[in-house]
């Protein structure tokens, strides 16, 4: 029995952590995100069915991410009826854990957005998410530029110093290393 | 640093990345996938509509969810549908839901003060006693602080909600304004309008009443056993086998209370009574005039 999954406790937190980034990574691919979301709660669901009797060889990520590629691919071949209809663009062949950790970066960058002042996540917003300028985003908020620029160097230093505190710095330089040296 | 800086802006750069609201997609995946495992037999039992059925199931569901507690919310709220169903609280306080009605109660006491249940419709409580851990019923503005007993609140009509006390003693209050309150002992049944309380049992009092010498008259047996059973409010009863001649005509002051009435019907008839200790109820085993 995999006890650490059958305990519900575990599997919240699993599902917490990997529910918003899978839900981006399939987004990214299927562009809609209500069906991206079915699709992850459907990875959770064969998860959960399958807690007790499940062999996990590599890592719970790499699991999770092989399991809701595959969710996908159900999914697309259900609406679509026929799997050589799926769009061109759909990068299936190219699946790495390095993408991965890019999308589970992003989840806790948008929770540690929350730790920063009010004023200093609008400007750091603004600047990464929207594509505003320095000076677009100083005229639009009646600030100099330098003021702008040591805002998103706060909220960068901040930020990371987050990443730091969760580990994933250090998990994320493992993966790197491994990656880099086969 | 510099694959970190790489994996850092590419997470920043990701485009058309949403936020998405995990919280509500945990619940929705634990309602359906999660406790359907631990409830399955409650809501497989609807179809039979049955009090026992529902009861057993409902019981069987929220004491898993008590060994569960860790991961399961401090309340829960349960709602009937077109049946009616018995709810058991952890501490064995047993809550009877009316048709089309909710509650919200807790599914376990870590660190509450209070058992805190909150009704929508209509509810019969009976109430473990446990006097470290008051037990209050919260419905519209009114709320009711218990420390044993059994009670009902049920809608009287769209403003007004009837409290009737059946066991033990209550104290309902005005939730805005608790010095607005009644103590409902044994039997008491109240009405609570946006006004406040209204004594459902209470006599009309005439305020100047004639004073009263004797009132005995002539009544047939029958009219004093009736006369027994309303004053006691159901608690004097008749035995099946009771010796009674309901022609026979006795003198009797029924404007006196009961007690006093009853003594003097022992010396002035043939009344025969007994206690039952279980069913709290006196029978009258035989009734008829003295020849």
């Amino acid at each position: 029995m995999n006890t650490s999954l059958s305990n519900i406790k575990n599997f919240e937190q699993i599902f917490k952590d990997y529910y918003e980034p899978l839900v981006n990574f399939v987004n990214s691919r299927i562009h809609n995100i209500e069906n991206s979301e079915e699709i992850v709660q459907d990875t959770f669901t064969k998860l959960w069915e399958n807690r007790e009797k499940l062999n996990i060889k590599t890592s719970l990520k790499s699991y999770l991410y092989q399991a809701t590629r595959n969710s996908m691919i159900d999914f697309i071949r259900k609406s679509k009826n026929d799997a050589s209809s799926l769009p061109e663009h759909m990068e299936f062949v190219d699946f790495e854990d390095k993408k991965v950790d890019v999308y589970l970066i992003r989840a806790k960058i948008e929770e540690a957005l929350d730790t920063l002042k009010p004023k200093n996540k609008e400007i750091f917003m603004l600047n990464k998410f929207e594509g505003l300028t320095y000076k677009e985003i100083a005229d639009y908020l009646n600030m100099s530029e330098r003021g702008i620029e040591d805002n998103i160097a706060r909220a960068n230093k901040q930020l990371k110093k987050y990443l730091e505190k969760e580990n994933l710095i250090e998990n994320l330089w493992i993966l790197l290393l491994v990656a880099s040296s086969i | 640093m510099k694959n970190f800086e790489t994996a850092y802006n590419e997470a920043l750069n990701l485009q058309g990345y949403k936020k998405v609201n995990t919280d509500l997609a945990w619940q929705k995946f634990k309602k359906e996938q999660i406790e359907p495992t631990t409830s399955a037999k409650v809501f497989s039992l609807k179809s039979f509509m049955r009090w026992s059925s529902v009861a057993a199931g409902v019981a069987l569901f929220f004491t898993s969810l008590y060994i569960n507690h860790e991961s399961t919310p401090q309340f829960a709220t349960y709602s009937t549908g077109d049946y009616q169903a018995q709810v058991t609280l952890v501490d064995g306080s047993v809550i009877k839901v009316d048709k089309n009605s909710s509650i919200t109660f807790p599914n376990f006491y870590d660190d509450l003060t209070r058992r805190e249940v909150t009704v929508s419709g209509n509810a019969s409580f009976d109430v473990a006693s446990n006097k470290n851990l008051p037990f209050t019923v919260e419905k519209k503005g009114l709320r009711v602080d218990v420390l044993g007993t059994e009670f009902t609140v049920s809608d009287a009509d769209s403003e007004n909600i009837t409290i009737e006390n059946h066991e033990g003693s209550v104290k309902a209050s005005d939730k805005l304004d608790p010095s607005i309150s009644v103590i409902l002992e044994v039997g008491d049944k109240f009405l609570f309008t946006p006004e406040g309380f209204v004594d459902l049992n209470e006599p009309v009092i005439v305020e100047t009443p004639a004073p009263i010498i004797s009132h005995k008259k002539a009544h047939s047996v029958y009219k004093v056993y009736e006369h027994l059973v309303e004053e006691s409010r159901g608690q004097i009863g008749i035995s099946y086998e009771v010796k009674m001649n309901p022609q026979d005509v006795i003198d009797a002051d029924l404007t006196q209370d009961i007690n006093t009435l009853i003594q003097e019907l022992q010396e002035s008839c043939n009344l025969v009574l007994e206690y039952n200790p279980v069913t709290k109820m006196v029978t009258i085993n035989e009734f008829t005039a003295k020849k």
